[in-house]
């Protein structure tokens, strides 16, 4: 399906980046530029050509990894998208394992003591951490812990300690996913006639909880952490620009700003395929942990 | 017992997190007083500027730190002697004679000499840029190893700017022969205060000091540029010490930094104009009552307090004070006067239809189209503002698809001529340009033919013929701006927003 999709997606965002507004090539050489060096760019970078004609040579090129070169800056896309992927991929994953690290036992312990103090202040977190967008909390946190408290640095990527606030702020949202998800899950499992059967056999409380409960409720949780990676790499955009971390976001953001069409199209083919991979890699965890999940049948 | 030791491990992983007090980028610039780290939005990435592709503004950031003109435009938009150490014109204008400083070297070692002069020139001339920028350069004759005359197809009594401008900059001709421009603009080569030693697209530029530099070595060994897009990252940064110097805050914020010790700031009027540009040729605008209307019911100084906080200059005519060749005197000024405006108004064809002011989006100049959207409005002309994008906004005003254009002409060549600018008969078709562009074109190149006050009558007749048609309505002289650590010393706003590190050094 991935390839399916690649195509869908590019020929969408071709077909969009090429009926907006404006001249690109005037924005490029300026407004002193005469009608030949219009002309000469134009054909370089084959914007004399049919939509249909520019999208099959890209998408030929592409095929080769050849994703060219940025229209405004210049640089060479695949190597440029290689030093940046590791930033964003840095902050995602740690943004993901802080989210679920925090996010499930909060949900678990929840669950479990439904309707308890605990219980209502998980859901209070929850509504607040939903409610607040990455760029407005990103800069509190910065004036926090930066500003105030003097105890990370605002932006950058120079030492470990820069990645901390931005994984936070990136996980923020995640983290209350988490914690609703795997409450609900949890409160599901242990309504469900085999938990209330094994009590009645006498089986030990922790022992139903961690061996009969939580491995059951965390399969939807483990479906969410897919899709919630796959939407860090998404939300890294704001969070990247926030933290001025030099990550695909940010080169991204800068491209469709300038309307350098390679970039925008080398990036997006970049993440559908990275997406692509991390919902695989979701189905097979999933296979793992629910034996009712068979690829063979 | 376990809990304990549970909490126990989580104490020792959490505190080396929070433990260490300011982070590394804040002792980095204190302590090390050989560095600075400047923050600044762009996208510099053309490093030499010879090439077909040319270079923008952004580009200025490092060009003016790697290359040397032979006359260097300073922050206030003077010039000084930089590579020339002196220079004559012909008493018909067409003639320059510069005298090269001897025994300067480009930072591989090779001295600098009229050859590098003329290649630099002719290169620059045959380019995108030399058209705009080296006006009227015809040739560029050698006559000894330290002295060079260029001679003008015309005299254009601003062309000392032309030499001080980012086009100017000189390289060094046999390095080119080596490399080409492909190799040139990957290890740029110049006689300038700084090298490039580093870069990483819209993410950072390392420059070092070139120690053998004909005006010294410079205070600060290592400059180090972080390209940053969100203003707000800056300005955190700043205040925290992880950057020392701040390009462009907005005027509030250069407001909020003057209550902090330890941060300075400096504003500039910078060598633009903020101008609303009317159309002339299509629509509403076409009337000339209408034009007026517009005309006597702005309130320029609102306008200034909105965006500027009343910093700026308010202007007359689409000219800056600084610029040369700026008339002095006899010049026609239209004061706001509601009264006015609604005379206009009423001896106009306007019917109550649509009136677009095109802006950038998100720009101050949008936030000074709303505010004279309202000012119109008040008088009677539905009045809305129309921001776009920077490509849409380009490829509307090259077509002239607008009734007002509201934008910051920021001339890199602060004269007079600059005026000339949208009555050339290249830059618009014929059939979209000013009913009068002509007229003002040809008074403009008497203009520029002209020297010193010689120049004046023709640039006062341009301004009042464009005051009575009431083509556009300048607003104010545009400022820049610059927002750094209380320990540097040196550090100043420049009106092209260049950034002259070689100025720079910590207390």
């Amino acid at each position: 399906m991935l390839i399916p999709v690649i195509i869908a997606v590019t020929f969408v965002l071709f077909v969009i980046l090429s009926f907006a507004p404006g001249d690109v090539v005037k924005t490029i050489l300026g407004d002193e530029a005469t009608e030949e060096q219009i002309a000469e760019l134009k054909h370089e970078l084959n914007l004399d050509q049919p939509l249909l004609i520019r999208y099959a040579r890209y998408m030929m090129d592409a095929c080769r990894l050849d994703f060219g070169n940025s229209w405004t800056s210049g640089y060479e896309i695949l190597p440029e998208f290689s030093r940046r992927l590791p930033y964003t991929l840095l902050v995602t994953t740690l943004s993901v394992l802080f989210a679920v690290g925090v996010g499930i036992p909060l949900g678990i312990a929840s669950a479990i003591k439904e309707h308890s103090i605990l219980d209502y202040g998980c859901t209070f977190l929850v509504m607040l951490l939903a409610s607040m967008p990455a760029f407005w909390l990103g800069t509190l946190c910065q004036i926090l812990f930066c500003l105030t408290l003097r105890w990370l640095p605002v932006s950058g990527v120079g030492s470990w300690r820069h990645f901390i606030l931005p994984s936070i702020i990136l996980g923020a949202s995640t983290l209350a996913t988490m914690i609703r998800m795997s409450r609900t899950s949890m409160l599901d499992v242990i309504k469900m006639d085999y938990i209330r059967t094994a009590r009645a056999k006498g089986a030990d409380e922790k022992k139903v909880l961690y061996h009969h409960a939580i491995r059951n409720s965390l399969i939807p949780v483990i479906t969410q952490i897919g899709i919630s990676f796959a939407g860090g790499i998404g939300g890294a955009i704001v969070t990247e620009n926030i933290f001025a971390i030099p990550g695909i976001g940010v080169m991204l953001v800068n491209a469709v700003k300038s309307r350098d069409v390679p970039v925008v199209m080398g990036v997006i083919i970049f993440v559908t395929i990275i997406v692509g991979i991390i919902n695989l890699i979701v189905d097979l965890i999933c296979a793992v942990v629910d034996p009712r999940i068979d690829f063979a049948s | 017992m376990k809990k304990l030791l549970v909490l126990a491990l989580l104490v020792a992983m959490l505190v080396p997190v929070f433990a260490g007090g300011a982070n590394e980028a804040t002792s980095t610039s204190k302590a090390d007083k050989s560095k600075v780290v400047f923050t600044v939005a762009g996208n510099p990435y053309r490093f030499f500027h010879l090439t077909s592709a040319g270079c923008g503004g952004d580009d200025n950031i490092v060009l003016a730190n790697v290359y040397d003109n032979l006359l260097c435009l300073e922050n206030d938009g003077s010039l000084s002697n930089a590579l020339a150490e002196s220079y004559e014109v012909s008493a018909d204008g067409t003639v320059y004679t510069f005298h090269l400083r001897k025994g300067v070297k480009f930072t591989n070692g090779e001295e600098m000499t009229a050859e590098d002069v003329k290649f630099s020139l002719d290169k620059g001339s045959k380019g995108p840029l030399g058209g705009p920028l080296l006006i009227n350069y015809k040739e560029c004759r050698i006559i000894d190893p330290y002295t060079v005359e260029i001679e003008l197809s015309a005299p254009y009594a601003a062309f000392p700017y032309c030499v001080a401008s980012r086009v100017g900059g000189i390289a060094c001709k046999s390095y080119w022969e080596q490399v080409g421009d492909e190799g040139y603009q990957n290890a740029p080569i110049g006689t300038g205060p700084y090298k490039l030693v580093a870069y990483a697209a819209n993410d950072y530029i390392t420059l070092e000091a070139n120690e053998d530099h004909w005006r010294g070595a410079p205070a600060i060994k290592t400059v180090q540029i972080e390209l940053v897009a969100d203003p707000n990252t800056m300005i955190l940064g700043l205040q925290n010490g992880d950057y020392d110097v701040m390009g462009n805050p907005s005027i509030e914020m250069v407001t909020r930094f003057e209550k902090d010790p330890n941060i300075n700031t400096d504003v500039a009027s910078s060598t633009g104009r903020i101008t609303l540009y009317l159309n002339a040729r299509n629509g509403i605008t076409t009337d000339i009552n209408f034009r007026k209307a517009v005309q006597a019911a702005i309130d320029k100084e609102e306008v200034n307090i909105a965006v500027n906080n009343g910093a700026a200059v308010l202007i007359d005519v689409d000219l800056c004070p600084m610029y040369t060749g700026h008339p002095t005197s006899g010049l026609h000024i239209v004061e706001k006067n509601v009264e006015k405006a609604k005379e206009y108004l009423a001896a106009s064809n306007y019917n109550n239809e649509e009136f677009g002011i095109l802006v950038q989006a998100g720009t101050n100049n949008e936030t000074a189209a709303k505010v004279i959207q309202a000012q119109l409005m008040a008088i009677g002309i539905n009045c809305k503002v129309d921001a776009v994008d920077n490509t849409t906004l380009r490829s509307r005003d090259s077509s002239r698809d607008f009734d007002a254009y509201l934008c910051d002409n920021l001339s890199s060549i602060p004269d007079a001529d600059a005026i000339a600018g949208f009555f050339k008969p290249t830059r618009f078709v014929e059939s979209v340009s000013y009913p009068r562009a002509p007229e003002i074109y040809a008074l403009s190149q008497k203009g520029c033919s002209a020297q010193g006050d010689d120049r004046l009558p023709y640039y006062t007749e341009i301004c009042n013929i464009i005051t009575d048609e009431a083509y556009m309505v300048p607003l104010y002289n545009g400022i820049t701006t610059i927002a750094y650590n209380a320990n540097l010393d040196g550090v100043g706003a420049h009106c092209l927003n260049y950034y002259l590190f070689r100025y720079w050094n910590w207390k």
